[in-house]
């Protein structure tokens, strides 16, 4: 474990996830890219947040980008060998899980919350999720039977 | 406060009668989000106290409840900032200056940022609940040396949605202490993304002795109140303004009733331990 000065991308979405991040000063923003959407920034993680989950969980790739934003310094993790570690001694494991699925808990809670777009109008869609819905409507919007012709019945 | 048990004294009759007010001038914050600037015909000013609505009259199409947006203390046009999502609003949107509008009220509770004072006072806004909150914001900093620690914690939707963009720094500059997250933001966003809760961990403020004020959709001052209090902020020291489809605004037609409440009157601004059980309620 030691310090590190983020590299203007610290992670990058499929790639080998061995490290995870302790922000100690600046800010890392969370990146996703799509077609529809281009690039957008959906979490940002400030002194004291942690970046990075997938070292926990198989495959280990990174799922999304992480990009240091302004100057930032963090201190590095080698997510391979805690996992080691985990894994020899469950009670530091069980220890280490507990206090990881606290911090999931809190993001997955304020991510549902933002799917919700609270500060949207009535009948609008979160930016989060439109560019979902759009890719998803071209995807499955087809008729069924589309390309099939009536039958009349025998 | 008052209840359905103790009748109402207000006068329906002036109550219910708009005084026309002419647009002095109008601001466009964001996209979908105004500012109008009306100045009474009569001469007479329309005082409030921060944290009360208005009825707004677009004539010949409706009328809406807006809080005001402007300061209690500071002579100057009565200022209302608004979404344009309805017909009134809309009708509202569109109008000129020099045109009149009608205004009834003021209606409702207020804030009572007094209480805050020796205090800290936090204050947390989610979208265009800035609005409401911005006259409690004017009056802490008019007696700012009355108050400890002063902290706004603002969440909206995007860069592009922020509200009162210019003032969140004039403020920052006057020993506010101004934290602004957004649910979604491109590159160019250096701020912060993510949920408005969020920031009550990280903002500077002595949580027992901080009065809290809190304003926008109701599922985010759920979880707002919820983490205040969880901070350490007292229950009977946070309030949250709620909204509700109010129309006489003294507590006769019932079209805001709440239960016990008649938002229009016992509101909108509530202790969040008086409402705390009633927020959870489906299709309440």
């Amino acid at each position: 474990m030691s310090p590190s000065r983020l590299a203007s991308s610290c992670s990058e979405r499929g790639s080998q996830a061995n490290q995870f991040f302790v922000v100690r000063r600046g800010r890392v923003a969370i990146e996703v890219h799509g077609p529809a959407a281009g690039t957008m920034v959906v979490d940002t993680a400030d002194a004291g947040d942690v970046v990075g989950w997938s070292w926990l969980v198989p495959p280990y790739e990174w799922l999304f980008d992480a990009r240091a934003v302004e100057p930032t310094g963090a201190v590095a993790f080698d997510g391979q060998c805690l996992r080691g570690k985990c894994e020899e001694d469950p009670r530091l494991g069980y220890e280490l899980m507990k206090l990881v699925t606290q911090v999931m808990l809190s993001r997955l809670t304020a991510a549902r919350l933002r799917l919700l777009d609270l500060y949207g109008t009535a009948g609008t869609t979160s930016p989060l999720l439109s560019p979902l819905l759009t890719e998803a409507k071209a995807t499955w919007a087809r008729p069924i039977n589309e390309g099939a012709t009536d039958a009349e019945p025998g | 406060m008052q209840s359905l048990a103790e009748p109402h004294t207000v006068n329906p009759v002036g109550a219910m009668v708009p005084r026309p007010f002419r647009l002095a001038d109008r601001r466009q914050d964001t996209a979908d989000t105004f500012t109008i600037m009306l100045e009474p015909t009569d001469g007479v000013p329309l005082e409030f106290i921060p944290g009360q609505f208005t009825m707004l009259s677009a004539f010949g199409v409706g009328e809406v409840p807006i809080s005001v947006s402007s300061s209690a203390h500071v002579a100057g046009p009565l200022q209302h900032t608004i979404r344009d999502v309805g017909a009134v609003t809309h009708a509202l949107a569109n109008t000129s200056v020099g045109d009149v509008v009608g205004v009834r009220g003021p209606y409702g509770t207020g804030w009572e940022v007094t209480d805050g004072a020796g205090g800290d006072v936090v204050l947390v806004a989610g979208g265009i609940g800035l609005a409401p909150l911005r006259p409690a914001v004017l009056e802490v900093l008019t007696h700012r040396e009355r108050y400890g620690r002063v902290v706004l914690l603002y969440g909206t939707r995007s860069p592009e949605d922020l509200l009162f963009a210019d003032e969140l720094q004039s403020w920052a500059n006057q020993e506010i202490e101004v934290l602004v997250t957004v649910d979604y933001g491109t590159p160019s966003w250096f701020g912060r993304v993510g949920l408005v809760t969020t920031l009550i961990t990280r903002a500077g403020f002595a949580p027992r002795s901080s009065l809290a004020l809190v304003c926008g959709p109701e599922v985010m001052m759920r979880f707002t109140a919820a983490a205040l209090i969880k901070r350490g902020v007292r229950p009977d020291k946070v309030r949250v303004s709620l909204e509700r489809n109010m129309r006489c605004g003294v507590g006769l037609c019932g079209h805001c009733q709440y239960r016990e409440l008649f938002v229009c009157v016992d509101g909108p601004v509530l202790p969040f331990a008086r409402v705390a059980d009633l927020l959870g309620v489906r299709e309440l």
